[in-house]
C-alpha cells in the first residue's frame, strides 16, 4: 500500500515492574486497513493496545496517529488527552458505563469530550446505534442487555467517535458462543466501510477472513506479518507455525474457525 | 419518681419546638460533611502533595477522638488560634460552633465511605471513559461519583443516624435543642424521665424515617444501575 500510514508505532517497550512484556514493538497501520493481531494468551497484546491510548504509559517508543506524534514515555496530559481522541477502543469485557443508557453510552464521548451538541450527539447515536443493529432498547440500562447487545452498544460507542482507529481487544471472547458470529459480522460490516480497525482476536477464521494483514506476536515481540494467506498459508517463521498449527490442525485456511 | 402522664403531653409540644434545630445540626453536617468529605477524599485518593497528608492526619484525629472533645476543642481552641491572626469570633452563637463540629466530624466519616465507595468502581470504568476521550475530572463527575454514590448510600445513611444520635451531646455547650430542652425543662419542673421519654420518641420516629428515605434511595438507584 503506498499511502502513508494512519498509525504508526516504533520501539514500543513495557515491562511491568522487572517483567518486560512488549520489547521492542514497530508497528504501521494503513488508513482503511484491517489489521488482526493474533498471539498466545501473555504475549502482551492487551498491553500493546492499551499503550496505544495511553490506558498503559510504555516505557519508550513513539507513536503518530495521523498527522500527531508523541513519546509515549513522556507525553503530557494534554498530548494524552489529544491523542486518545483520535482511537476508540472496544473492550472484552463491553465495559459499558454502569450508570448511562444506551443512548448516553454512545452520546457521552461526543457531548463530554468532544463538545457536539445534545441533539446532533443523539442523531449520531441512533445513526451508529442502527449501524451495530440496535434501534430498540436505547434507555435500557447495560445490566438489563444481553452480552452481544453490551458488545453492539461497546462497538457503537466507538464508533461513534469517528476515531482515526478503532482498537478491539478480543471483542468476542466474553460472549456467549451463538453471540459469537453476530459480532464479528457487526465489526466485518465496520471493517467494509473503510475504517482503520486493529483487532486482537483468537477468531482465525474471521481474521483470515477480514483482515487485510496479520499480525502475530509472541514473547512481547511481533513474531511475523503477512497477508492471512502467507501467515496462515506459508508462515516463514518455526513458532508462527507452531501457533496456527493449533487452529488449523491441517484444514485448508478457508475452513477453520 | 413517678411517671406523669401530663407532664409528657405538656413536654411534647415545648420539645417539639426544638426538633428543627436537631434536625439543623444534621442537615448541616450532612451537606458540609459531604463536600468536605469528598475533598478530603478526593486529596487522597488523587495523592495531592501536602493535603493528602493533612487529610489523613485530620481524618484520623476526627474519627479518633470522641465528638464531645472535638466541640470543646472548637469552642474553646478555634477562637485562640483565630485571635492570633487577628479574627475575633468569640462572641459567634454557639450554634455556629456546634454547626462547625459536627460538620468536620461528619466529613471525616464520608470522606472514608466516599473514598472506599470510590475505590469500588471498576478500573475498567475509568479505562473506558478515558477512551472516550473523557478527562480525569469529567470521568469523576459523570461516570465515577454517580456510580459511587449508589456503593456509598447504605454506609450514608448510617452515618447521618449516628449524627442525628450524636447531636444528643451539643446541649454540653449550652444549645437548647432537643436534648437541652429536656435538661432545662427538667431542672425546672423536676420532670427528666418524661422529657426523655418524649425525646426518645422523637429520635426514634426520626431515625425510621431517615432508614425508609435511604432504603427508598437504594432501591431506586439499584434498579437504575447494577454494578455488573
Ligand atoms: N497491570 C499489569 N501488571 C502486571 N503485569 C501485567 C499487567 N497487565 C499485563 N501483565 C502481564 O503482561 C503480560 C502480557 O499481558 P497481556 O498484554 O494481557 O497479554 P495478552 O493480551 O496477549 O494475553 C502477561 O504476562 C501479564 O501477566
Ligand atoms: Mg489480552
Amino acid at each position: 500500500m503506498p499511502h502513508e500510514p494512519i498509525l504508526e508505532v516504533t520501539g514500543l517497550r513495557k515491562s511491568f515492574g522487572k517483567t518486560p512484556v512488549l520489547t521492542g514493538i514497530d508497528l504501521a497501520v494503513q488508513p482503511g486497513e484491517t489489521v488482526a493481531l493474533l498471539g498466545p494468551s501473555g504475549s502482551g497484546k492487551t498491553t500493546l493496545l492499551r499503550c496505544l491510548n495511553f490506558l498503559e504509559r510504555a516505557d519508550a517508543g513513539t507513536l503518530r496517529i495521523e498527522e500527531q506524534r508523541v513519546d509515549l514515555r513522556h507525553a503530557h496530559s494534554k498530548q494524552i488527552l489529544a491523542l486518545r481522541r483520535r482511537t476508540a477502543m472496544v473492550f472484552q469485557n463491553y465495559d459499558l458505563f454502569l450508570n448511562k443508557t444506551v443512548l448516553q453510552n454512545v452520546t457521552e464521548g461526543l457531548i463530554v469530550a468532544r463538545k457536539v451538541s445534545k441533539d446532533e450527539a443523539i442523531a449520531t447515536a441512533r445513526d451508529v446505534l442502527s449501524q451495530v443493529g440496535l434501534s430498540t432498547r436505547l434507555d435500557a440500562r447495560p445490566h438489563e442487555l444481553s452480552g452481544g447487545q453490551q458488545q453492539r452498544v461497546g462497538i457503537a460507542r466507538a464508533l461513534a467517535i469517528k476515531p482515526a482507529v478503532l482498537l478491539f481487544d478480543e471483542p468476542t471472547s466474553a460472549l456467549d458462543p451463538e453471540k459469537v458470529q453476530e459480532i464479528l459480522d457487526v465489526i466485518r460490516a465496520v471493517a467494509q466501510t473503510g475504517m482503520t480497525l486493529l483487532i486482537v482476536t483468537h477468531k482465525m477464521g474471521f481474521a483470515y477472513e477480514v483482515a487485510h494483514r496479520v499480525v502475530f506476536m509472541e514473547g512481547g515481540e511481533i513474531v511475523e506479518q503477512g497477508t492471512p494467506a502467507q501467515v496462515f498459508g506459508a508462515p516463514k517463521q518455526e513458532r508462527t507455525r507452531q501457533f496456527v498449527s493449533r487452529f488449523t490442525e491441517g484444514k485448508a485456511p478457508e475452513y477453520f474457525i | 419518681m413517678r411517671l406523669d402522664w401530663d407532664t409528657l403531653v405538656y413536654f411534647f409540644p415545648k420539645l417539639l419546638a426544638k426538633l428543627p434545630l436537631t434536625i439543623s445540626i444534621v442537615l448541616v453536617a450532612t451537606v458540609f460533611g459531604l463536600l468536605l468529605g469528598l475533598a478530603l477524599a478526593l486529596a487522597r485518593l488523587e495523592r495531592v502533595p501536602v493535603l493528602r497528608q493533612a487529610s489523613g492526619v485530620l481524618v484520623s484525629f476526627l474519627r479518633g477522638t470522641p465528638i464531645i472533645v472535638q466541640m470543646f476543642l472548637v469552642y474553646f481552641g478555634l477562637p485562640l488560634v483565630l485571635q492570633t491572626v487577628g479574627v475575633d469570633i468569640r462572641d459567634w452563637d454557639k450554634i455556629w460552633f456546634v454547626y462547625l463540629t459536627y460538620s468536620l466530624n461528619a466529613a471525616a466519616f464520608f470522606s472514608e465511605i466516599l473514598r472506599s465507595s470510590i475505590g469500588a468502581v471498576p478500573k475498567a470504568q475509568w479505562d473506558a471513559a478515558a477512551g472516550c476521550g473523557l478527562t480525569r475530572a469529567q470521568t469523576y463527575r459523570r461516570i465515577v461519583l454517580p456510580q459511587s454514590v449508589a456503593i456509598a448510600l447504605p454506609a450514608t445513611g448510617m452515618t447521618i443516624t449516628g449524627l442525628l444520635q450524636d447531636t444528643s451531646l451539643a446541649f454540653m455547650l449550652g444549645i437548647v435543642d432537643v436534648i437541652g430542652q429536656v435538661k432545662a425543662m427538667g431542672s425546672i419542673t423536676g420532670h427528666l424521665l418524661e422529657g426523655y421519654i418524649v425525646a426518645a420518641f422523637f429520635f426514634v420516629v426520626l431515625s425510621l424515617l431517615l432508614e425508609r428515605l435511604f432504603h427508598r434511595a437504594e432501591k431506586k438507584v439499584t434498579l437504575r444501575q447494577r454494578t455488573s
